[in-house]
């Protein structure tokens, strides 16, 4: 997906929802954000900065209220995983998954960088998207 | 009220206990009406049918003839009337009128005492009114509605049929309307066969005050005549509560099968007749592969076609089911639209005592009923899932609505996957003491989509039990967020080639479906969303056709959601440790990096207390601004 194409989602995006609910990329342009990672990078430049953010159409799981985490590139994706649960307050049988790029983090021994390495965005951050499980009826 | 609870429920008990209900606490008057209060009416409707009793009673409306025996007659008439009506008014049971007399029942509360109101008010002129009101309407309505199921013959009269007809008695009977309704439906019941009188009043008059417990009605009375008060309140009910289902008419099953066809089209079963699996292409159910070579003779395609269906069609097919015992805690007596997740979990949960207890080998024979030690395994295997509140039904649709409720799910609410998962996993906990056939099984769930062989093998060496132990292992998870990322697809279809495999509990978007193996593109499917009567699985031999579908479906394999949860089935640690190896290589193959869930050495608490460390990063954390009052970020 051409970083183009990406804005222009992300403007119809917000053209249609309120800002608190739209997305880290969509509230601040290209420019901005790599602005941003500039300024991470100076000052901690060991840090990989990751933003959390919950999925749309999640209804059972609350949102965050901080979405944006500088983490030690040697912390685990389950060390992480439980940051972030403990964070929400959620019990260990609530389901709770952190997809990045549609794909699931199941491999909970991978380290924060290795992921970094294979799925940070053009921009220099790590999105991820936390949801819990679908309904059926 | 004795001859009534010995009788078997019919409409006419019904009707007679709520009369009974709707007397207050005065004894005199409740002795008075109950039992009798079916043949007073009967009489006296007979006596405003025969066309004299007006006549004679009240001839020209106005005169004051001096007749002895005449004023005695209208005494005992106005008694009779005063004393049905009067009960009726005091339940303020005209606000049953449902849809066609909102109106009515407003104007009633206002009125202090009714009863007294309308015995006031009850003078010769009145009583002569409604006798004639009454008598005309009636027989006009009853001719009307015998008509109209004659000609349609088809359908019983609908809600708004019947409503309509009320409306119109509304406009011909005076201030009466409410009660000269009713007694028509009285009426109308006394003259008509069962199932249909029942359905007319029911639908002339849903939504009463729920019943309060009187000493002279039992609790099974009461609960009866609850559900079918339940069921007459939903426009798709059933007609006729349980007697219905006992003993069905002929024209009764063609309601029922008129109610399932409309709600097949409601939930969206798949109404295609027939799917078309070719046997070019591999069949794969369950770990078993059904596949002929490039030039295999087509009556070999014919066997193994037919070994295929007969392999699909001894799976256990649970779909929702209407008119079981009322769900505790709600009103439903039906999961049409909200249990599909449920049977899709009781689906894989039977096909798991399928395995453990007969076989994946096992095949069902309709037609002999297969060998009878088996036959009896079988059979138990559905009575435990079965609809009713009886301790025995320990996987069924009332006892996973308990479980969910103590983690805060209602009866009516949808299910996820996950929340599934760990109701099973409960509802095997308490059912392992009740049944020592099941002592010997334990249900795992992973946690983030990780499952720890420390805690597996722990359940697979449990010593608390006879012999080792097997384990249904379910592993919640979650492939994408919109859709199902197609990396992920080559690695579920090969997980259900594993002979471990119990299938998966997935679906399209809302629509839950149990995945039972693949072919090409598509996953074969066994759909709940599909309407069918309650069996009693508490009697000895009970019909077992309708828990087996013949049909497969199929759901291309990109269209599934997210969102499902994988059974596998160990019988033994070294089942288990060959299953890990498997899955663990398959995940290697196809989705290396991105696994669909993960194997960790040791157990959950160590890795929990191992977290502990990671308090600290919680401690320290500092917010740092990178541009923007906004942008504060968290520092690990």
């Amino acid at each position: 997906m051409s970083p183009a194409f990406k804005e222009r989602i992300c403007s119809s995006n917000k053209s249609k929802s309120a800002i608190p609910h739209s997305t880290f990329k969509c509230r601040k342009s290209l420019e901005l954000r790599k602005e941003e990672m500039k300024n991470i990078r100076r000052d901690h430049p060991m840090k990989i900065p990751v933003i959390v953010e919950r999925f749309h159409k999640e209804t059972s799981l609350p949102q965050l209220e901080k979405e944006k985490y500088l983490v030690p590139a040697e912390v685990t994706m389950s060390q992480f995983v439980s940051i972030i649960r403990t964070r929400m307050a959620l019990t260990s049988s609530q389901a709770f998954y952190l997809i990045i790029n549609n794909k699931s983090m199941a491999c909970m021994s991978k380290s924060m960088g290795e992921i970094y390495r294979e799925e940070r965005d053009d921009d220099g951050f790590l999105y991820m998207v936390y949801a819990s499980q679908e309904m059926f009826g | 009220m004795n001859q009534l609870s010995s009788n078997p429920p019919s409409d006419t008990q019904w009707r007679d206990v709520s009369l009974e209900e709707s007397t207050d606490g005065d004894p005199r008057r409740r002795a008075s009406t109950n039992a009798s209060n079916l043949s007073q009416l009967e009489s006296s409707w007979e006596e405003v049918n025969t066309s004299h009793v007006p006549a004679m009673l009240f001839p020209g409306g106005k005169s004051r003839s001096s007749s002895r025996s005449r004023d005695r007659t209208k005494k005992k008439f106005k008694l009779k009337f005063a004393n049905f009506f009067g009960r009726h008014e005091h339940h303020g049971a005209p606000a049953a009128e449902g849809a066609s007399s909102s109106a009515i029942s407003t104007e009633e509360k206002k009125e202090p005492r009714a009863e007294d109101v309308f015995y006031e008010s009850l003078t010769e002129e009145r009583a002569d009114d409604i006798l004639e009101g009454t008598n005309k309407v009636a027989v006009d309505f009853l001719k009307e509605a015998q008509q109209d199921i004659v000609s349609s013959n088809t359908s019983f009269p609908s809600p708004l049929q019947s409503t309509s007809v009320a409306h119109r008695f509304r406009l011909t009977a005076s201030e009466s309307e409410a009660k000269t309704g009713r007694t028509t439906a009285q009426a109308l019941s006394l003259g008509m066969p069962r199932g249909r009188s029942t359905s007319l009043i029911m639908t002339t008059m849903p939504g009463k005050k729920t019943a309060t417990a009187s000493p002279l009605i039992s609790k099974k009375d009461l609960i009866a005549k609850k559900n079918k008060r339940v069921l007459s309140n939903r426009s798709i009910g059933i007609v006729g509560g349980e007697d219905f289902i006992m003993n069905p008419t002929k024209s009764d099953k063609f309601v029922s099968y008129l109610h399932t066809q409309w709600n097949n089209v409601r939930y969206g079963f798949n109404v295609k007749p027939k799917v078309h699996l070719s046997m070019k292409s591999p069949i794969w159910l369950l770990g078993h592969c059904y596949t002929v070579g490039n030039d295999g003779s087509d009556e070999e395609k014919f066997r193994l076609h037919d070994e295929f269906l007969a392999d699909f069609n001894s799976r256990i097919w649970f779909t929702y089911r209407r008119a079981f015992p009322l769900l505790a805690g709600s009103s439903l007596t039906s999961d049409c639209g909200w249990g599909c997740m449920l049977r899709s979990g009781q689906m894989m949960l039977a096909q798991a005592l399928v395995v453990h207890f007969l076989g994946r080998d096992w095949r069902w024979n309709a037609k002999d009923n297969g060998r009878r030690d088996k036959d009896a395994f079988h059979r138990q295997l559905i009575r435990w899932c079965g609809d009713n509140h009886h301790h025995d039904q320990l996987f069924g649709l009332h006892k996973l609505v308990t479980v969910g409720q103590k983690n805060g799910k209602r009866a009516g609410q949808w299910y996820g996957p996950a929340s599934l998962a760990f109701m099973l996993q409960k509802a095997m906990i308490m059912a392992r003491p009740a049944n020592p056939l099941l002592r010997r099984m334990h249900v795992y769930v992973s946690r983030d989509s990780t499952i720890f062989k420390g805690d597996a093998v722990e359940l697979l060496k449990d010593n608390g039990c006879d012999g080792d132990p097997a384990l249904i292992i379910l592993i919640p998870i979650r492939l994408g967020t919109e859709k199902i990322n197609p990396l992920y697809i080559p690695c579920m279809k090969d997980l259900l080639t594993l002979k471990y495999s119990i299938g998966v509990i997935g679906g399209r978007p809302s629509h839950s479906l149990y995945f039972v193996g693949w072919q090409n593109n598509d996953f074969i499917t066994l759909d709940p969303h599909f309407c069918q009567e309650t069996v009693d699985v508490t009697e000895r031999t009970f019909n077992l056709s309708s828990f087996h579908c013949s049909a497969p479906q199929k759901l291309q394999i990109s269209r599934m959601d997210p969102s499902c949860t994988l059974g596998f089935y160990c019988k033994n640690v070294t089942e288990f440790d060959e299953f890990c190896q498997t899955a663990t290589e398959i995940q290697s193959i196809h989705c290396k990096g991105f696994p669909v869930f993960t194997f960790s050495e040791g157990r959950l608490l160590d890795y929990e207390h191992g977290e502990l460390d990671l308090q600290s990063f919680e401690v320290d954390e500092k917010s740092f601004t990178a541009g923007g009052a906004e942008s504060d970020y968290v520092v690990l």
